[in-house]
């Protein structure tokens, strides 16, 4: 009996382990002659990070760099930033020619910057900007607010200018839902007949989106639509939605345009999300950090611009 | 006073508690709060994922050890089950489910009792190997839609019961029977008061420490599956505060961390009053922050008042005992 369990167990883990030996390791090319780029990026596991990584990658190649993608292990949104100055020290220690920095908090990575400073490696600031603009060469990004903004506006059109919403934040102290809510309520203003009746955090999570809007909908069973901070709240929310019988009377909208959320966008269970183009971000920071190195003049901001995704663009936005 | 009226009196002034919360609440927020739709949803959709959670959260602190790993082992084994679930293959997928969280738990159970590594390491450590491996195997790829039959598992009813809270239900007896009408789960008590003279007293202390964390592995394969269900999706980074939730509902309940008291029956209060604070916070649009708060105050409440019930209890055995003596003489 005892070695049956132990078979059961190895067996377990050899089945765990083989599942994932579809992921090849990254090459590492050290060649002497290549320039080592130093990509700090929030986390490794949501798709849009992945997609940052595989950007960045991408243009290295291209270009002729060396570039090196460190995440924190810390994967929960807001957290993470400990681990980002001690990746940043690293990069100092390991003397990279240029850091490409997405810090998960635009203030508390400041000290981390002024040693990259004192050090004299240069900084190209990707897509959550340091709240220091002496800190960076150069921003690369779309703006958060913007996002939101769009994103929101596009929501409030649909929803016909009046009604009641909800807005499902992020983590609590994440620069991005905290610019998204900005740009989102900036929209909201410009319609007067529009009432946020409820401003709650999920977390960006699924699970907890899901939970805050079934309880959501009990003191406001009246509700137009949710503006969620993710696609992944969003996604919570139509399940919440649904659950209550209201598919297709509530407006919700997401951010990311994720794969799933785009099919339930062709369901039309989400009625709007938007597309920041994490590749191209992940892209034109190495691209940027590239002619930094070879002395060339830059600009303050790269912009990427952000899609916004509904059921007329949605097999079409990614060309 | 026996224990087990000290124990009775312990359990029936948790629920006490959770009576005047949701008092609380009926009384502010009547209209939103207090409707069969909102109750319902609570006790039957929201919390069946909880309890099940804090089930095992509960049985590894009976046992005087701790679960780490169980959200990130539901996480993996939610995910890795997923596809076949997806294409309709339901007995491969709960074999799947099933055997990852087995697994699992018994390298915690022989991590715990034969090498006797202690518990809050042990499963820390299967906590990240489990996550790292959904992780890696995911790659950003969320596995989304599944077919309506699957999704009947929580979207169902049987004779107007939701599933899942029958499933809870189920697992709710089968584990009270187990915990404190056989030899075998009297013994898990006995590991929790003290595991060597459980051990010299001839309880088969490894073999119930395995079987504990191989009860965790299958609620928290259980509870992924579940969560497939409920949220039509796959997606690794549901994990959140599950864990800390659970040790908080086991320990608002009345499972204290020395081990050796407290029933499943706990647990159920303990997380009813989580979940029941979270939705009235909610209903009347409180910060996630200031939920966090209550949620830690109570906990601190509760032990706080574990304290004071066991002083005043001594007190009133120790004045029953001088009053005998005086009589006596």
């Amino acid at each position: 009996m005892k070695k049956f369990f132990v078979l059961l167990l190895a067996l377990t883990i050899v089945i765990a382990f083989t599942a994932c030996g579809s992921t090849d390791p990254s090459m590492a090319n050290d060649e002497a002659e290549q320039k080592d780029v130093v990509v700090i990026l929030k986390n490794n596991t949501v798709p849009f990070f992945i997609s940052v990584a595989e950007g960045a990658k991408a243009a290295g190649e291209e270009l002729g760099l060396n570039v090196i993608v460190k995440t924190p292990v810390e994967t929960a949104e807001g957290s993470g930033n400990e681990q980002q100055t001690h990746l940043v020290e690293e990069a100092i220690v390991s003397q990279a020619h240029c850091v490409v920095m997405c810090p998960v908090d635009s203030q508390a990575i400041i000290p981390a910057m002024e040693k990259l400073k004192e050090a004299g490696i240069p900084v190209v600031n990707l897509n959550t900007r340091i709240a220091d603009a002496g800190m960076f060469e150069t921003f690369v990004g779309l703006e958060n607010f913007n996002q939101g903004y769009d994103t929101a506006k596009a929501l409030l059109e649909g929803m016909g200018g009046k009604g009641k919403m909800f807005i499902i934040e992020g983590s609590t102290g994440a620069q991005t839902s905290i610019d998204r809510v900005k740009g989102a309520l900036a929209a909201i203003e410009e319609y007067p007949d529009v009432e946020v009746v409820a401003q709650q955090s999920a977390n960006y999570n699924r699970a907890e989106a899901l939970n805050v809007v079934q309880n959501l909908l009990q003191s406001h069973p009246d509700v137009n639509a949710i503006f969620c901070c993710n696609d992944e709240m969003a996604l919570g929310s139509v399940e919440a939605v649904d659950a209550a019988g209201k598919t297709g009377s509530i407006f919700i909208s997401g951010q990311d345009a994720n794969d799933d959320a785009c099919e339930a966008l062709r369901e039309g269970k989400i009625f709007v999300t938007s597309f920041g183009n994490p590749y191209m971000q992940g892209y034109t920071a190495v691209k940027a950090a590239a002619d930094l190195l070879n002395g060339q003049e830059l600009e303050d901001f790269y912009e990427v611009k952000t899609i916004v995704v509904d059921s007329s663009n949605v097999d079409t936005f990614k060309e | 006073m026996s224990i087990k009226k000290q124990n009775l009196i312990d359990l029936l002034s948790r629920i006490a508690i959770l009576i005047v919360i949701v008092a609380v609440l009926a009384i502010i927020k009547t209209e939103s709060f207090w409707t069969k739709d909102n109750i319902t949803q609570v006790v039957f959709h929201q919390a069946p994922y909880i309890i099940l959670m804090a089930f095992g959260m509960s049985l590894a602190i009976i046992s005087k050890g701790i679960d780490i790993s169980m959200a990130s082992i539901m996480v993996l084994s939610s995910y890795l089950s997923a596809t076949f679930f997806q294409q309709g293959n339901y007995i491969l997928g709960t074999l799947v489910a099933v055997g990852v969280g087995v697994g699992f738990g018994m390298a915690n159970g022989i991590l715990v009792s034969k090498v006797k590594i202690e518990p809050f390491i042990a499963t820390f450590s299967i906590d990240f190997i489990a996550i790292g491996l959904a992780y890696v195997i995911c790659n950003g790829n969320y596995i989304y839609s599944f077919p309506d039959s699957f999704r009947q598992l929580t979207k169902g009813t049987i004779f107007g019961i939701p599933n899942i809270t029958l499933i809870t239900l189920a697992v709710f007896f089968i584990l009270f029977i187990f915990t404190r009408m056989t030899t075998y789960g009297r013994g898990l008590y006995s590991i929790g008061h003290n595991k060597e003279a459980a051990r010299l007293s001839g309880i088969k202390v490894d073999n119930i420490l395995i079987s504990v964390y191989v009860i965790n592995g299958v609620l928290a394969a259980l509870t992924g599956v579940m969560y497939l269900s409920r949220l039509n999706a796959a997606d690794p980074s549901i994990k959140g505060t599950l864990v800390m939730d659970s040790i908080a509902a086991a320990l608002i309940g009345g499972i204290p961390f020395g081990g050796g008291k407290g029933t499943v029956l706990n647990t159920v209060v303990g997380a009813l009053i989580i979940i029941f604070i979270r939705n009235g916070m909610n209903i009347m649009n409180m910060s996630i922050n200031w939920q966090s708060s209550v949620v830690g105050f109570v906990i601190l409440f509760s032990i706080l008042y574990e304290v004071f019930l066991k002083k005043l209890m001594a007190n009133t055995s120790k004045k029953k005992k001088i009053a005998e003596s005086i009589q006596h003489r």
